[in-house]
């Protein structure tokens, strides 16, 4: 991942441009860790790293401003990686999901399942995937579907992660990543469904040849969210695979939609292609 | 609106820079790969697959596509195919000859010579013949090179007899590989050079409007006497001098010149010996590859690969003026085995001054050192105000970088 800085002309705040959508569009300014803590699982971890007097999320980047008499040099580091773990987690810049239901609340019977899916995924799945930089943490279980915070590699075993807990536990029905659990209402409008079809109906079958799969994320205002997942998670011909076909598909296709942009981590994928090239 | 044809293979690491810049010019583009898109069947001849080891097959094939403003090879896999392609859609670009002569470095000495340039003795000496006859008759220090492996690989330097008998049989051994894919005459030969004594630096440049744009030089901090020719650290601008800035920009727009080159990037390594005389090393037509690219910033900030493609495009070019100092470190590999893991990299990306730093080989591939490798571990960039303290930055981040190779 590539985090780029920009100087803002205001010595105490400084822009942080982590090359992918933060909001999409608007902002939202943060000026406390316990607003934050409410609302922005992003914020809050900005905020973690001390003296960060304010946190502003716009389309695109990140404004952090510093209390006075900080000193950057210091603190650079730190937003630096707050943001780098933030995104290679996977979790949402707003916290929009409902939170976990409380272990206490939970019956009997769904929390000895809880349980048991907790001790899978520290004692046979975390050793799995922690070694590609991959994160599986459980989120929540309701009416058989259990749903887990995934981040960096794990996102792409989600299939392999779900039938090992299928399999010990058949309790669990469908096994779903908790980004799935935040309410996107675009992805229930008719643009979001025509995209869909034409992921489903012409484009997967297409990428499927490679091992890959495209993933409608969401849809917001003119502009479609995308993740490449599979074989494509990394390539090297991704921006050909997304701006030659799946963003020329889309455009041409879907009237309303103007731009499509790529959400997926690329840097936890297994590009196919590198090989030798002359500096 | 321009229509452009990205030459693009799998394996390169331009991929992403060369699209986005496209997508901020608005052009019209159709990518050429050595493999068919997967979206092929959909996405309505926005990509075309071609054939890196058969120009004129390829060139055919582009051809067929209707006219482009001109075809684009973003790094050196592609060069020949877009001659042959230019050539026939009528495009002013560089010739098959020019971009041959590039790629041969026994038909690009045999240039530089007869265009009375700086030229170490060379010699074509077959893979058959017997080195210690050889050498004895050449005078030591020399450098053995294939003629057209590119990276470094498999150039060695040699001090006496035994040292260039050695030399002689490991260089055929990297030729012979199958993974060189060493064509014609490069395929039983190499190339024997006097040693050029001297500093290194790198050109890249524009050839626009018939003239050689200096885009920046680079200087390269670390020595590179040999035996093996491993680079590192690239930085721009090289603190040099005035005069011999304007050395290094005649000799490179001369030997361009003497090359044939007309039009677009070109990547020119170079050395300036005790005396100041420049002596080039190697010509390309093409511009830096790998991720050292993002090191360039320019004017307002455009990028290398948007001046490029505003050149090809017919598109003005605001600034050929650098922007600030910018570096890379093309991370070395230190030992041949398997990749077992990489620790170090949220430092070395928290220290100031860096832009970036991207491991590109996965764990678990296998990695080999020079000269039989032909990968670098990843790349760092960084910059800054000045060229100091980007090298500064760079070694500050490669010393957070730990490898496990087994």
């Amino acid at each position: 991942m590539f985090i780029q800085t920009q100087d803002t002309g205001d010595d105490a705040k400084l822009r942080f441009l982590p090359g992918r959508a933060v909001l999409g569009e608007g902002e939202r300014t943060f000026a406390s860790a316990e607003a934050a803590g409410q609302s922005s699982p992003l914020a809050a971890q900005i905020f973690a790293v001390g003296e960060v007097a304010e946190v502003v999320l716009g389309p695109e980047h990140v404004d952090v401003r510093i209390v006075e008499g900080a000193d950057w040099s210091s603190l650079k580091p730190g937003v630096l990686g707050a943001l780098m773990a933030h995104f290679m987690s996977g979790a949402p810049v707003l916290a929009e999901a409902p939170p976990p239901a409380p272990e206490e609340e939970l019956d009997e019977a769904t929390a000895e399942i809880v349980a048991d899916v907790k001790e899978l995924l520290a004692t046979r799945i975390a050793p799995a995937v922690e070694p590609d930089g991959g994160r599986a943490s459980y989120h929540s279980f309701k009416d058989g579907v259990l749903f887990l915070e995934l981040g960096g590699s794990a996102k792409s075993l989600l299939g392999a992660i779900g039938n090992m807990l299928r399999h010990y536990i058949p309790e669990i029905v469908a096994v779903r990543d908790s980004f799935d659990a935040i309410a996107r209402p675009g992805l229930e409008t008719p643009t979001a469904e025509a995209i869909q079809r034409l992921l489903d109906e012409q484009i997967n079958p297409a990428v499927a040849s490679h091992g890959g799969f495209i993933s409608l994320i969401d849809v917001q205002e003119d502009i479609a969210y995308i993740e490449l997942g599979g074989g494509c998670q990394g390539c090297g011909m991704a921006d050909v695979t997304l701006k030659q076909g799946v963003e020329k598909t889309i455009l041409e296709t879907i009237p309303g939609i103007t731009a499509v942009r790529d959400v997926t981590d690329h840097a936890s994928g297994d590009n196919p292609y590198y090989s030798p090239g002359a500096k | 609106m321009a229509r452009l044809l990205l030459l693009i293979p799998t394996a390169s690491y331009r991929t992403h820079d060369f699209i986005a810049a496209a997508d901020r010019l608005g052009v019209e583009v159709v990518v050429g790969s050595d493999q068919a898109s997967v979206l092929a069947s959909v996405n309505g001849g926005a990509t075309v697959e071609v054939d890196f080891d058969d120009a004129e097959t390829s060139a055919a094939r582009i051809a067929a596509l209707g006219a482009f403003d001109a075809v684009v090879p973003v790094d050196g896999g592609g060069v020949a195919v877009a001659a042959a392609a230019a050539a026939r859609l009528g495009l002013a670009q560089n010739t098959p000859d020019a971009v041959a002569s590039a790629r041969n470095k026994y038909s690009f000495r045999q240039k530089m010579a007869a265009a009375g340039l700086p030229c170490p003795d060379f010699r074509l000496v077959p893979l058959d013949a017997d080195p210690g006859q050889v050498a004895r008759e050449v005078a030591f220090p020399c450098v053995l090179k294939p003629l057209s492996l590119a990276m470094s690989r498999g150039v060695i330097r040699a001090d006496g007899h035994n040292s260039f008998v050695q030399a002689f049989h490991r260089v055929a051994d990297i030729i012979a590989r199958p993974d060189a894919n060493t064509p014609g005459l490069a395929a039983d030969h190499l190339l024997v050079e006097s040693y050029v004594e001297g500093r290194e630096y790198a050109v890249e440049g524009l050839i626009h409007d018939g003239r050689l744009e200096l885009l920046a030089v680079f200087d390269k901090p670390d020595p590179l006497d040999g035996p093996y020719f491993e680079e590192t650290i690239y930085v721009a601008p090289a603190d040099i001098s005035k005069a011999r800035r304007e050395a290094i920009q005649h000799t490179a727009a001369a030997a361009a010149t003497a090359l044939g080159l007309v039009a677009g990037p070109t990547h020119i390594d170079l050395r300036v010996g005790p005396d100041e005389t420049v002596t080039i090393l190697e010509v390309d037509a093409r511009s830096i590859g790998g991720r050292c690219g993002r090191s360039l910033r320019f004017g307002e900030g455009l990028r290398l690969e948007d001046v490029i493609l505003r050149q090809a495009a017919g598109l003005p070019i605001p600034s050929f003026a650098q922007a600030g100092a910018g570096g890379v470190m093309m991370i070395p590999i230190p030992a041949s085995g398997s990749l077992r893991g990489v620790t170090g990299v949220r430092a070395a990306e928290a220290v100031d001054l860096i832009a970036e730093v991207s491991i590109t080989i996965p764990v678990g591939d296998d990695v080999e050192m020079l000269p039989e490798g032909s990968r670098y571990l990843g790349f760092v960039i960084a910059h800054g105000e000045s060229p100091a303290a980007v090298v500064a930055a760079l070694r500050e981040a490669y010393a957070h970088l730990k490898f496990d190779i087994a």
